[in-house]
C-alpha cells in the first residue's frame, strides 16, 4: 500500500481543510477529484509535511508522515500546482539541482536531468533560463524535477493547469506513460474529470475536506449504471420494503428522492410493478449516473 | 522523435541516505552569484589588500636597510593592523550582503521556489545554513581571506620567528571576527529578505538598521551608551576584544555581545515565522 491515512485532519486556524480522512491509496494511479477548495492540495501538502497535521496519522510506504518527513520526501516526487522555479538556473540546472537535493550524485543527476527533459519535451530548451519559459514549459519542468530521482510515489497537483489543449494532451500522455512504464504509484489531484478518467484506475472524490466516494473507476461506473433516481407519493416505506425484497439496493437521497440500483438483468418494469403493487404514485424515474462526471456531480451535489 | 524520448525509463541508481542538502544549496547559490559584475566588485574590494601588502613589504624589508623614523613606526604590523584592515573591509562586506543577500530568500518566495526545496529532503535549517554559507563565502572573500593572506605575508617576509611566536593567534581572531560579523549581519539580511516583499525593501531596511543607529550614536555624544544600539559599534567593541586591543567604548563588552546575540536571535525568529514551505490561502 502506498498511502495509509487514519483520521487525517488538517486545519488552518479554525478552517478544517481535511476532515478526518481514513483511506488507503493502493499501488497504481489514484485520482483525487474534487471542486476547488475540496482539500485535495491540502491533503497532498499534509502528506509531504509542508503543512502540519492537526489530528490523526498518515503513512507513506510504511513511513510516518509526522516523524519521517525527510525519508518520505526522498522517495516521493511532487509537482506543485503553482508556478514555481528557481530563478537564474537553466532547465537542466534546475532538474539536476532537484536530483542532487534528493540524494543523487552530481554526475547521475546531470545525466538523468537530460533524460527526463527529453522525456517531457524540453530537450531543445534545456539550456534556457527557467524564468524565460512559457507556462506550458513551466508545467513540464515541474514534472521533470519531480521525477528526476525516479520516486516510488508521485504527487501531481493540477498537472494540466494553464496548458493549451495540445500541451494538455501531451502532459496526460506523459503521465499515462510514467504510470504504465515506471514502477511508481501516482496520485493525481485535479478538478478536471477527463484528466483523472484518462490517467487513473482508482478515484477518490473529495468535497469540503471529506471523502464522499472512492473506488475503482470501472466499479464506480458499473455501480452507478443500473441506478435510478425515484420519487414517489404514497406509502414510501412500503415501496422501499418491496424494492429491497426484490433484490434492489435502495438508498434514500435527501428528503424525497431514492437512489435505487436494480439487480443485474432487470429493467424499470420491476420498479413500475412494485409501485403498482405498493399503491404508490411514481413522480420521478430518471436513469442514474453512468459517466465519471455523473458520479462526481451526483456525489458532490448530494453533499 | 528519437526512441529515447518516447517512454519513461526507471533510474537504477542509489540515493544517498543523508544528502548534505545545505552544501548543495550553498554550492549552487555561490555559482549563481559568481557573475562578471561580482568579479569586478571583488577586484575593487582587493585594492586595500594590495596597499596593506605593500605596507608590510616596506616595513619588513626596508627596516633592515634604513633607519625607521617616527612615520615608519606608525606602520607597525600588530593585531590592531589586522583588525583595522577587517574594519576597513566592512564597507565591501556590507555591500556584498546587500547585493547578494537581499534577494536570497525574497526571490525564492517570489518565484515560489520554497515548495521545490521543501518537497525534497531539505529541512528549514539545511535551507538556512546553505543560504548563509553563500553570504559567508562572499563575505570571507573580502575580509577573512585577504586578512589571512596579509598575516602569512608578514610571517614569510620576517627574518625571524618573533612575529609568529608573539601573534600566532591572529588568524583565529580574524576567523572569529568574520564569523561573528557575517553570522549576525548574514542572519539579519536573511530575515529581512524573508520578511520583505521585495529585494529593494530588504536592502533599504538592512541599510537603515545598520547605518541609522550609528549616525545616532555619533550625534548624541552625551550618552555614550547610546552606541550600544549600533551594530557597527558592537562589532567594533567585540572585535577589539577578540584582537586583544584597547576597547573603543566605555560600556562593558558583554553588553555588546548581548546586543549582537539578541539581534541574531530576533533574525532567526523572523526567519522561522516567515519561511513557510507553502503559501496557505485562507
Amino acid at each position: 500500500m502506498s498511502v495509509v491515512l487514519e483520521n487525517f485532519t488538517i486545519k488552518y486556524g479554525q478552517i478544517v481543510a481535511v476532515d478526518k480522512i481514513t483511506t488507503t491509496f493502493h499501488h497504481g494511479s489514484t485520482g483525487l477529484l474534487g471542486p476547488n477548495g475540496a482539500g485535495k492540495s491540502s491533503l497532498i501538502k499534509g502528506l509531504l509535511g509542508l503543512v502540519p497535521i492537526s489530528r490523526g496519522s498518515g503513512k507513506i510506504m510504511n513511513k510516518n508522515v509526522a516523524t519521517e518527513k525527510k525519508a518520505i520526501r526522498q522517495i516521493i516526487g511532487y509537482m506543485p500546482e503553482d508556478d514555481c522555479l528557481i530563478p537564474g538556473l537553466t532547465g537542466v540546472g534546475l532538474v539536476q539541482y532537484a536530483g542532487e537535493l534528493c540524494g543523487m550524485s552530481k554526475e547521475d543527476a546531470m545525466q538523468r536531468a537530460h533524460e527526463v527533459l527529453y522525456l517531457v519535451g524540453l530537450g531543445e530548451a534545456r539550456y534556457r533560463k527557467v524564468e524565460t519559459y512559457s507556462s506550458g514549459m513551466k508545467q513540464r519542468i515541474k514534472l521533470a524535477q519531480a521525477i528526476v530521482h525516479d520516486p516510488k510515489l508521485l504527487f501531481l497537483d493540477e498537472p494540466t493547469s494553464g496548458m493549451d489543449p495540445k500541451g494538455r494532451q501531451e502532459m496526460l500522455d506523459l503521465i499515462q506513460n510514467i504510470a504504465t512504464r515506471g514502477k511508481m504509484s501516482i496520485v493525481l489531484a485535479s478538478h478536471i474529470l477527463v484528466d483523472v478518467d484518462r490517467t487513473c484506475s482508482r478515484i477518490v472524490i473529495m468535497d469540503k475536506g471529506r471523502i464522499v466516494e472512492q473506488g475503482d473507476i470501472e466499479n464506480l461506473r458499473g455501480r452507478f449504471s443500473g441506478t435510478y433516481s425515484i420519487r414517489v407519493e404514497g406509502d414510501r416505506e412500503k415501496f422501499i420494503e418491496s424494492l429491497k425484497k426484490s433484490g434492489c439496493s435502495v438508498k434514500p437521497d435527501g428528503k424525497h428522492l431514492l437512489d435505487v440500483t436494480l439487480p443485474r438483468g432487470m429493467d424499470t418494469d420491476l420498479v413500475l410493478e412494485i409501485a403498482h403493487k405498493s399503491s404508490v404514485q411514481l413522480r420521478r424515474l430518471m436513469p442514474g449516473v453512468q459517466t465519471l462526471e455523473d458520479v462526481f456531480i451526483k456525489k458532490i451535489g448530494a453533499e | 522523435m528519437p526512441v529515447y524520448e518516447e517512454s519513461y525509463r526507471s533510474w537504477e541508481g542509489i540515493l544517498k541516505q543523508h544528502p548534505r542538502t545545505w552544501w548543495i544549496i550553498a554550492r549552487t547559490g555561490i555559482r549563481l552569484l559568481w557573475k562578471k559584475s561580482m568579479i569586478i566588485f571583488l577586484i575593487f574590494a582587493y585594492i586595500p589588500f594590495f596597499v596593506r601588502a605593500v605596507q608590510i613589504y616596506i616595513v619588513t624589508q626596508l627596516e633592515l636597510k634604513v633607519q625607521l623614523d617616527q612615520a615608519m613606526k606608525a606602520f607597525k604590523i600588530n593585531p590592531e593592523f589586522f583588525f583595522q584592515f577587517i574594519w576597513a573591509q566592512m564597507f565591501f562586506l556590507v555591500l556584498i550582503l546587500i547585493f547578494s543577500g537581499a534577494g536570497i530568500i525574497a526571490n525564492d518566495k517570489k518565484f515560489k521556489a520554497l515548495s521545490i526545496y521543501f518537497s525534497k529532503p531539505v529541512g528549514l535549517w539545511d535551507y538556512l545554513f546553505g543560504k548563509w554559507l553563500i553570504l559567508f563565502f562572499y563575505g570571507s572573500l573580502v575580509t577573512m581571506i585577504p586578512a589571512i593572506i596579509l598575516f602569512l605575508t608578514r610571517v614569510f617576509l620576517s627574518k625571524d620567528s618573533a612575529f609568529l611566536n608573539n601573534y600566532f593567534w591572529i588568524p583565529l581572531s580574524i576567523i572569529s571576527v568574520v564569523i561573528l560579523i557575517t553570522g549576525v549581519l548574514g542572519m539579519l539580511i536573511l530575515a529581512l529578505s524573508a520578511a520583505c516583499r521585495g529585494t529593494r525593501s530588504a536592502a533599504i531596511f538592512f541599510f537603515t538598521i545598520y547605518i541609522v543607529p550609528d549616525i545616532l550614536g555619533q550625534i548624541i555624544t552625551k550618552i555614550p551608551e547610546i552606541k550600544l544600539v549600533s551594530l557597527s559599534a558592537d562589532f567594533k567593541q567585540t572585535g577589539s576584544l577578540l584582537f586583544g586591543i584597547k576597547l573603543p567604548y566605555t560600556f562593558p563588552f558583554w553588553l555588546s555581545i548581548l546586543v549582537l546575540a539578541v539581534a541574531a536571535a530576533l533574525s532567526i525568529l523572523t526567519i522561522r515565522l516567515k519561511v513557510k514551505p507553502t503559501e496557505v490561502v485562507k
